[in-house]
């Protein structure tokens, strides 16, 4: 029997639990239908995965909160501290309800931080300056598959925030097939948050692709742990 | 700010499956899954307990910091069940980073939920993207004469490995469709308690609970395709 669209409120149920593997009506479709058995083999995979991931977690938990005082606690919990006692968290606090002096204060502070910030901007010369924060929410950087543009280009256009003293690099690598190593194509700053490759230049390049950006410092190197994309789904130049 | 909430959520282990007898969904067919349509009011939810802390209210922001003593415990389990891939001091480091990162990230928290769930699945990504960065700077740091790459460290922990993957994408899910996967696959209610318990109706919560599946298998094969180090 061939995939018919109504096996998919089968499958659903079977993913929702509604349903049991073993019940006729589920069977019937299984056994039938070699795109619904794949379509499930990978499914109740994924919803073991899920719930192995789940307890995981807990015993995890647990056992983190038995573990005596583990290396770098003190450190990290002095480094908190000191956080929140200096730094204000604006965007939930100032919505608060019943906090209009608060919030007239914090918007008269911020007016003032912010024109001294001007001052400071002008006065000071443009240098990198090391101990600058580069801490991204990291996984919030995200670098979609390209989209093609009928001139025959690619746009590349990532998605996240870098601080001032940060350039993000895109890397593109290619391969003529799954076989093959991947080679790098391409590593470009790219300053605006995208990144367009000419047509001729997409033409030269193998069937197969991927991309992901990174962030560096102003020198050029990379910045702390994680400061990058996944590499992107792979995708084909034409 | 709410004391009741934060002696609940302060006692609870990040999550915890629903106490007491399954009651039968009522629609239920031969051997399925039997699924409890537990109390709405069950939920442990540490929203009132964020919105504290986003307030700077003192006692909430203590407990806050309190909490978050956790993180550098969980990165120790975790670094144990993946063969201790980094060491003490990345591992502190490690710990303040990520202890930084939820207290920047703490008004994307949305509930019903714990915190702890919910700070728990950015370790694990922030582990992982740890783990990364060590073995990209040993690559470079090790170049091969002959010009082969050399290999990621091995460590024989696979089901953490898995388990730790699918936590880090699941913290990159909508919270609306990872809160359904949560209600449904580990405290395994109905749809219809979910639907009570978040707000929405029973089709909604089924239908965030099918793309929420959606969206990991793709975040998933994503990580899988980009080449992690194993």
């Amino acid at each position: 029997m061939s995939h018919d669209p109504r096996h998919d409120e089968v499958l659903q149920r079977l993913r929702e639990g509604d349903l049991a593997e073993g019940a006729r009506e589920a069977r019937a479709v299984l056994e039938a239908c070699a795109e619904c058995r794949e379509t499930w083999r990978t499914d109740k995979a994924l919803l073991a995965d899920v719930r192995s991931s789940f307890e995981f977690e807990r015993r995890t938990l647990e056992e983190a909160r038995a573990l005596p005082e583990p290396p770098g606690e003190r450190e990290a919990q002095r480094e908190l501290r000191a956080r929140l006692a200096r730094e204000e968290h604006e965007p939930r606090a100032a919505t608060r309800p019943g906090s209009t002096n608060a919030l007239s204060r914090r918007w008269m502070w911020l007016a003032i931080a912010a024109g001294l910030a001007l001052v400071v901007w002008f006065a000071l010369p443009r240098a990198p300056h090391p101990g600058d924060d580069q801490l991204l929410g990291t996984h919030a950087l995200v670098l979609p598959v390209p989209e093609h543009l009928p001139s025959g280009s690619l746009k590349f256009a990532w998605k996240g925030t870098v601080s001032r003293n940060a350039r993000v690099s895109l890397l593109i690598e290619g391969r003529g097939s799954a076989d093959n190593p991947w080679t790098r194509l391409v590593t470009q700053t790219v300053d605006a948050s995208s990144w367009e490759a000419a047509p001729a230049q997409v033409a030269s390049w193998p069937n197969q692709l991927r991309a992901k950006v990174e962030v560096r410092d102003l020198n050029g190197e990379l910045a702390e742990q994680g400061q990058e994309s996944d590499w992107s789904p792979v995708f084909s130049p034409r | 700010m709410n004391r009741l909430s934060l002696e609940r959520s302060g006692s609870i282990v990040g999550s915890t499956r629903s106490e007491g007898p399954p009651i039968e969904s009522s629609r239920q067919e031969e051997g399925a899954r039997v699924v409890p349509d537990g109390p709405a009011a069950a939920q442990p939810d540490d929203s009132p307990f964020v919105a504290a802390v986003l307030a700077r209210e003192a006692r909430a922001v203590e407990e806050f910091a309190e909490r978050m003593r956790l993180v550098p415990r969980v990165l120790s389990v975790l670094n144990r069940r993946h063969g201790c891939a980094l060491d003490e001091h990345e591992l502190a480091d490690l710990g303040q980073d990520v202890q930084i990162l939820v207290w920047r990230k703490l008004d994307e928290f949305r509930g019903p939920a714990v915190l702890e769930a919910w700070v728990y699945g950015i370790t694990c990504l922030e582990y992982l993207n740890a783990r990364r960065a060590r073995a990209r700077l040993a690559q470079r740091a090790v170049p091969l004469a002959d010009g082969r790459e050399p290999e990621a460290p091995r460590v024989d922990a696979e089901p953490a490995e898995r388990a730790t993957e699918v936590a880090a994408a699941l913290a990159t899910l909508d919270p609306s469709q990872a809160a359904v996967l949560r209600l449904r696959l580990f405290e395994e209610i109905s749809f219809k308690a979910i639907g009570e318990r978040l707000g929405v109706p029973e089709n909604t919560a089924k239908t965030r609970f099918h793309r929420g599946l959606l969206a990991l298998k793709e975040r998933l094969r994503t990580r899988e395709s980009g080449g992690r180090p194993r």
